[in-house]
């Protein structure tokens, strides 16, 4: 069965609409995805963070207080920087980080993981860090292009079941 | 005319483009990629008997790199992994290596001796220095570097016991300070990559 130009025409005609309505729903559900996502403190590019230790820190742990500001727990994005500025009098430790009284120590976080570090400055001891890969427009973009294709694909050939293209007569 | 200003314009901004990202690699490569402690502190005193009888002293150090690492001959894992890419790194800095000393210091005093520590670290590069000590003469050393050391026993293991500590390398730079420091997961090439910014330094 030969396929004329027309026809051939017509198919791509209409996986070009296919493909137009696939990608408008990728990228609605994309938006929908970031809207309902719970942390959205990755949906930015690769930055410094800092973390400061309040003076008083080590008095307020070795009694068993939390320090103000200092948080369980953190969330970055892969490639940020932790900068953790240590204002107490004591030094302090966070993981492979040694922050002496008064300095900064930094760290490229460079591996996307969940982290459990021991920290002198937290007062359970530990610290979790969270390292994600960053939710920019360009992964948004490749995620809306790898969604689109397959679906345009499958809505193609469900159109055609549904709306089958009929031969034209002269 | 306005075809030429056009041209113009377009190379102009190329150019500017092109300069920007270079000086954004160039800030890139520049930045160390452990931990950076600043302002660099001085280093805390670390003086030990080495096995020739002679006295390591960290301050008598100065121009010379000194990478230090805490643990013990026995330990079956983090300490053999660090000195093994320690090692690595040696080999990729080549004759670059030779104004870098590596000092492995026990948190195993009761059965790592000066003759056993250095041996072990020996093993993995000849110039690796091994040090150990009495409990009286580590214990201040390890408080000043901050090394978490806990011993766990092991009543059913031929071992005894095993002594959790902490695995960061620290790095003095050449005019006795602590600039930096390395977790256990750091990759040898980013390793030979800020050894490399030290050794430029004047």
């Amino acid at each position: 069965m030969k396929v004329q130009p027309k026809e051939a025409q017509r198919y791509l005609s209409r996986f070009l609409l296919v493909l137009l309505v696939s990608v408008f729903v990728a990228w609605v559900i994309s938006e929908l995805g970031l809207l309902f996502q719970q942390d959205r403190s990755t949906a930015r590019p690769p930055q410094q963070v800092e973390l400061v230790i309040p003076a008083g820190t080590a008095e307020k742990v070795a009694a068993g207080e939390a320090a103000p500001g200092i948080p369980g727990e953190m969330t970055f994005v892969l490639g940020d920087v932790l900068v953790v500025r240590n204002e107490d009098s004591e030094t302090h430790t966070l993981g492979p980080l040694l922050i002496p009284a008064g300095a900064n120590a930094s760290l490229p976080l460079n591996e996307a993981d969940n982290f459990s570090m021991t920290c002198s400055f937290n007062s359970s001891s530990y610290m979790g860090l969270t390292v994600r890969p960053p939710t920019t427009l360009r992964t948004r973009l490749v995620g809306i292009s790898f969604a689109a294709v397959p679906t345009a694909g499958m809505l193609f050939v469900y159109s055609l079941l549904i709306f089958p293209l009929k031969p034209k007569t002269a | 005319m306005n075809k030429r200003l056009i041209l113009l314009v377009v190379g102009a901004l190329a150019l500017i483009a092109i300069v920007l990202t270079a000086l954004e690699i160039r800030e890139k490569q520049q930045a160390f990629r452990g931990s950076e402690i600043e302002p660099a502190m001085p280093a805390a005193a670390l003086q030990l008997q080495r096995v020739d009888g002679s006295r390591f002293d960290l301050a008598q150090q100065r121009g010379r790199i000194v990478v230090v690492y805490f643990g013990y001959t026995n330990c079956p894992d983090y300490c053999p992994g660090t000195l093994a890419k320690l090692q690595v790194v040696f080999d990729k800095l080549g004759d670059e290596a030779n104004n870098i000393d590596v000092v492995l210091v026990t948190t195993d005093p009761e059965r790592d001796t000066a003759e056993l520590v250095d041996e072990y670290a020996r093993y993995f590069n000849a110039s690796f220095i091994g040090l150990s000590g009495s409990e009286e003469e580590l214990t201040p050393i390890w408080r000043d570097y901050f090394v978490g050391r806990q011993i766990m026993p092991m009543p059913n293991s031929v071992l005894g016991y095993t002594v959790n500590h902490s695995t960061r390398t620290y790095v003095i730079d050449k005019n006795g300070n602590l600039r930096l420091t390395f977790p256990f997961e750091m990759q040898a090439n980013d390793i030979v990559h800020d050894l490399r910014l030290l050794l430029a330094e004047e």
